[in-house]
């Protein structure tokens, strides 16, 4: 048999669906509902630009307690190019394409806005070589989750066109990372909409679902409708403005003359993050407390004494061990500290003996509650019987 | 006793020898050495030379020699003859020149694919190479595989992964594929009817990306005895290679022993149980001290033959933990306890499932003893090689059951020792798996308008997607248009995308297998008896519409038939030719299959004990099949009656289907004979043996080709059984047939006129 009557079995039950080939018509009608602009002739591609006045935003970002040092010198503000992608498919993979390509950037007072649509398969290349250039003009890259999902579908894109863009090149600063190291006890999840929502008080109005995406411009390939494209786009707007206000809240989270964008929890996750920075800024606890009207709650003290401790404050977080022993949570951590530093620092054995006695009879006490001994009973016992050979 | 004179002890005893259909001694085979290749880099040279290794054997330098010449090659190789190092020794003379240089080892298995790691890192180390090596599956930690994407000189990986994890993320191995100079793929032979299909069509999806990075890999395979080792390896690439079926690595003397145990009851034709004779054969052999591997077919009487054995450890002078099992589905520790066992000595008798045929590393042993034959002659052969140290006396016992295919080897054992006649096919062109392939190549890379994936179709195939909506044509070319990951909606050793979840409801619920929606009728309708594994489950329902079968285990004295409405109609025919009595044609034919119902059939006995009713919807599948045309005027000249000319053909279409996978590698389950007495299309009394696969995979079209034999083959063997009136092993069991239908399928036969 040969292939088409193959073909007519294989396929008898898919549905048919007819076709639109004409696509200038819808690509006309979406230039001028954003006043756009198409470029390259033969292949158009679809180019919206808009600015719009943003004035309090501070020019010099400092990330260098929330990126855990990664970015350890300032950041100039425009320096930074902002980009978010609308793609055919969200598993990633060679095969998703980027139809929609969105940057943004802020300059003067201004940000900007520069998304490019390409209303069909195959138009990169002269894109992708029209834009490289511009890239040199910055030296960071902003994204959100970019690092696992946009940059690999962009470069992706590169490889295919056998381009080696300058894009690759710039260092990059993807949100998601430093955004859920202060926010993930605060906000019930960590993505754009939620983070708008809680921190931006932004709220969207007949936003498209991003799982519906992909379909949207399949859509509009096969029938040249653009109400759902359209969606798309601003779609797109809205969450490149969004990451721009994201980076400035992170930039803010020292900044002592405003009020803070951090609850109670992401207080004690920012204490944390201070915690483990070599060296320790302590002057950025002096900060957060400035203008924090609620009592800090005991995790935040923990971190804050932890970080005393790794600053050579030892005294100063013995103050604060000796609070914490009331918190369950933190009863046995901070009583070993306390012990600790009685017997190196200040090299009081009677009395770190007496704490680590209390500690083992207070474990033993739990022991009849079901309390099972883990490591730190094991750890305690040990440090006992040291310090019974010591005196 | 050692055992040179436990051979010569059963040569003489007359109780064991006359259950012996054949005894077959192959002489010592010397070692046949070739001088090192001149261009073999120094430093390989010398370091094999520290090993011990002075020369190659001639296969290792043949298959060095055509590697060099860049030349695709595929060597045919005995189990444990020194095949690593065929592979290993241009990979690694490439590497020694060009550090950057990246091969890709292909293993059907993930344990076989960690074996070979050891192999690689030992080289590795002698050659003091900063060559890195990995495996690459679905257990590498996610930081490890971002260094193998950028670092791993030779990455070894399973089709699986190479399919879902490898090729759609191509722009992620940028440096694989730019560099890559060989791909190994190994137990060749293992890649053949539907998962063949698959990893023909995977080869071409890779072969494709490398031409879009611009290398092009040379691919070295290897494969253990069968009918056609180039071909396949043609086919498997679809280029042209070149093989080396002579092997050089030396032998000892082998015998070869066929034992069919004694008939117990000859009115259905029953011989006495697999699983007692190895027991008493054992016995026999554990004095002399020699180490043993059994053969078992499934996990179930692994475990069986384990549990036998222990039970007489001490009459043996064994412990009990010298007696082990080894199959799949322990964990990778356990396993690497058991073969390191084994090579030391420690483990006395190993009882294995298939899982040891492969190239997995246990050291030679001693005496293999295949419970049963194996499903195909290049298995058993492969199971033998265990047995045989270099240069030592090697011996192997064949255990017959009293499936026709066994009882068909113990009457013609020439069959088994001349020529192997198993031809291993693929189907390249197999509609629905090409399909899937199509897609995911172009997920990969957009099409061209004039690309080929598949010789003379692709244009038509890219345009029917795109008519689909799958894919667009833009600029000249078919870019993937969907949001799926089109690898993930097809698994390469399935036939048909959408199966049958199999759930254990006594276990959580757990997943304990998959089955294609054709098999899932027969084999999972409700109330059916599901054997899994070797252990049976009793089916609470199956949920057609979830696609789920809920099943729990059952201590069950009966196993289930279904009854299935079969109906056949020929939708054009390929080829015909007519022979002096019968016509045969190949044919594309829509076959609709309904399960109806079930028989409730006594285990041992095969005794009737019950029906039940079953209502599931009519599938439909297109495929292929042979088709044998037996006129009526012939039959009806023989003096035979239409109801007669009924029982025989379904006693003929019995023994070949069973027959059939001596002349084709497959699985009795992967074909099925339908026989009609009024074929609406022939209008004669038909025998149709069709694949069991959507689209078919070319089974019953390599039948076709040796329909003759298949046709003398069935005569031979119904005319030879040992039974009265038919039996399970020649024409089924008998109660399904009456009494004359054995005498009735020679008649029809012996009017065919067979050529012998
Ligand atoms: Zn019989």
């Amino acid at each position: 048999m040969d292939i088409s009557r193959k073909l007519s079995f294989y396929k008898r039950e898919m549905g048919r669906q007819k076709e639109h080939s004409s696509l200038s018509p819808a690509l006309i009608a979406l230039r001028d509902h954003y006043s756009a602009r198409l470029l390259f002739d033969d292949h158009p591609v679809l180019l919206r630009e808009k600015s719009e006045p943003a004035a309090d935003i501070n020019s010099q970002i400092d990330l260098k307690i929330v990126s855990r040092g990664e970015f350890d010198r300032p950041v100039a503000l425009e320096r930074c190019l902002f980009f978010d992608l609308e793609t055919s498919g969200l598993m990633g993979g060679s095969g998703v394409y980027a139809f929609l390509i969105g940057f943004a950037w802020w300059a003067e007072g201004r940000i900007h806005i520069r998304q490019y649509f390409l209303p069909d398969f195959g138009r990169e290349p002269l894109l992708f070589l029209k834009l490289d250039p511009w890239f040199k003009s910055f030296d960071y890259l902003v994204s959100f989750n970019g690092k696992s999902f946009d940059l690999p579908v962009l470069n992706s894109r590169f490889l295919m066109n056998r381009l080696d863009l300058h894009l690759k090149k710039l260092k990059h600063i993807d949100l998601i990372h430093p955004v859920r190291r202060v926010w993930k006890d605060s906000l019930p999840s960590c993505d754009l909409q939620s983070l708008e929502l809680h921190l931006l008080e932004r709220r969207r109005d007949n936003d498209i679902p991003g799982a519906f995406i992909p379909q949207v411009y399949f859509d509009f390939l096969q029938t040249g409708r653009i109400q759902d494209i359209i969606r798309v786009i601003d779609h797109n707007d809205t969450d490149l403005g969004s990451l721009i206000f994201i980076l400035d809240k992170l930039n803010r989270i020292f900044d002592d003359s405003r009020a803070l964008a951090l609850d109670i929890a992401a207080r004690a996750r920012v204490a944390r993050i201070i915690a483990g920075q070599k060296p320790v800024p302590l002057q950025a606890f002096k900060i957060l407390e400035s203008s924090g009207q609620e009592p800090e709650s005991a995790e935040y003290l923990y971190w804050k004494s932890m970080a005393l401790k790794r600053a050579g404050k030892a005294e100063q977080a013995h103050t604060l061990w000796q609070k914490l022993q009331r918190y369950p949570v933190f009863t046995f951590r901070v009583m070993e500290e306390s012990a600790k530093y009685l017997e190196h620092n200040l090299r009081k054995n009677g009395e770190a003996l007496k704490i680590v006695e209390q500690a083992l009879h207070l474990m033993e006490i739990q022991r009849e509650f079901g309390y099972r001994p883990e490591k730190i009973y094991a750890d305690f016992l040990r440090r006992k019987k040291r310090l019974l050979q010591k005196s | 006793m050692n055992l040179d004179q436990l051979i010569d002890y059963l040569a003489n005893d007359s109780g064991f020898q006359q259950r012996l259909s054949k005894w077959v001694t192959l002489a010592p085979r010397p070692a046949r050495y070739a001088p090192f290749p001149e261009n073999l880099h120094l430093a390989i040279v010398q370091s094999l030379k520290k090993k011990g290794i002075k020369q190659l054997y001639t296969h290792q330098a043949a298959a060095f020699e055509t590697v060099s010449r860049g030349e695709h090659v595929v060597v045919v190789t005995p189990t444990a003859s020194g095949k690593t190092l065929a592979y290993n020794l241009p990979v690694f003379n490439t590497l020694m020149h060009d550090p950057e240089a990246r091969a890709l080892y292909l293993f059907p298995t993930k344990a076989l694919s960690q074996d070979q790691l050891k192999e690689i890192e030992d080289l590795k180390g002698k050659l003091q190479l900063r060559t890195k090596a990995y495996t690459f599956d679905g257990d590498t930690p996610a930081d490890i595989r971002r260094t193998i994407r950028t670092a791993g000189n030779l990455v070894v990986t399973n089709p699986d992964m190479l399919h879902q994890g490898i090729l759609p993320h191509h722009t992620l191995w940028i440096k694989l594929f730019e560099n890559l100079k060989y791909v190994i793929i190994d137990e060749l032979h293992m890649y053949r009817g539907v998962f063949g299909s698959h990893v023909a069509n995977l080869i071409a999806r890779l072969k494709r990306l490398c031409a879009f990075y611009g290398s092009s890999p040379r691919f070295i395979m290897s494969s253990a005895t069968i009918h056609n080792p180039g071909e396949l390896a043609h086919n498997i690439i679809g280029d042209k290679v070149t093989l080396i079926d002579e092997n050089g690595a030396p032998a000892g003397e082998k015998h070869f022993l066929m034992y069919n145990p004694p008939v117990v009851n000859a009115e259905l034709g029953l011989r006495r149980g697999v699983v007692n004779e190895v027991k008493q054969i054992t016995r026999k052999i554990v004095p002399t001290g020699a180490q043993i591997i059994i053969f078992a077919r499934s996990r179930m009487r692994v475990e069986l033959i384990v549990t036998y054995l222990q039970d007489i450890a001490g009459e043996l002078g064994l412990r009990k933990d010298q007696i082990r099992g080894y199959r799949g589905g322990f964990l990778p520790k356990e396993r690497r306890r058991i073969e390191q066992g084994l090579k030391n000595g420690e483990i006395r008798i190993v009882v294995s499932t298939n899982a040891l045929e492969l190239g997995i590393d246990i050291g030679q042993l001693d005496v293999a003893i295949l419970a049963g034959y194996p499903g195909s002659i290049a298995s058993a052969w492969q199971q033998s090689g265990r047995a045989g140290r270099r240069r030592h006396t090697a011996l192997t016992i064949m255990v017959a059951s009293s499936a026709p295919l066994d009882q068909y080897l113990m009457e013609k054992p020439e069959f088994f020792f001349g020529k192997n006649p198993e031809t291993a096919y693929v189907d390249r062109e197999n509609l629905p798996i090409l399909m899937s392939h199509l897609k995911c190549a172009a997920f990969e890379l957009p099409f061209k308008e004039d690309e080929e994936f598949v010789p003379h179709a692709t244009a038509h195939l890219l345009d029917f997607l795109a008519s689909e909506r799958v894919l667009r044509k833009a600029e000249g070319q078919y870019f993937w248009m969907s949001d799926i990951y089109p690898a993930d909606e097809v698994g390469l050793r399935n036939s048909t995308q959408e199966n049958v979840v199999i759930v254990d409801t006594t276990r959580q619920n757990k997943v304990i297998g998959e089955m294609d929606m054709f098999g899932a009728q027969e084999m999972l309708h409700s109330e059916a008896i599901y054997i899994h594994n070797g252990v049976p489950y009793f089916v609470d329902k199956l949920e057609w519409d979830e696609l789920k079968a809920y099943v729990h285990r059952v201590d069950a004295d009966h196993y289930t038939d279904a009854i299935t409405k079969v109906d056949i109609k020929v939708l054009d025919v390929l080829e015909e030719q007519k022979e002096p009595r019968y016509k045969k044609m190949l044919t594309e034919v829509a076959v609709t299959r309904a399960v109806t119902g079930y028989k409730k059939i006594k285990f041992k006995s095969h005794e009737n004990i019950g029906f039940g009713r079953v209502y599931l919807p009519e599938l439909e599948m297109q495929t292929t099949a042979l088709m044998l045309q037996f006129p009526r005027e012939v039959l009806e000249k023989n003096g035979l009656k239409e109801s007669e000319i009924s029982e025989g053909l379904k006693s003929i279409a019995y023994a070949l289907r069973h027959l059939a996978p001596l002349f084709i590698i497959c699985d009795v389950s992967d074909i099925a004979i339908f026989s009609v007495v009024r074929d609406p299309f022939a209008r004669d009394p038909v025998i149709y043996i069709y694949d069991k696969y959507q689209g078919g995979i070319g089974l019953s079209k390599k039948l076709y080709a040796r329909e003759g034999l298949l046709l003398a083959a069935a005569r031979e063997h119904i005319a030879g059984c040992v039974c009265t009136h038919g039996c399970p092993a020649c024409i089924g069991p008998t109660l399904e047939h009456d009494e004359n239908a054995r005498e009735t399928a020679l008649r029809i036969l012996n009017a065919m006129e067979l050529k012998t």
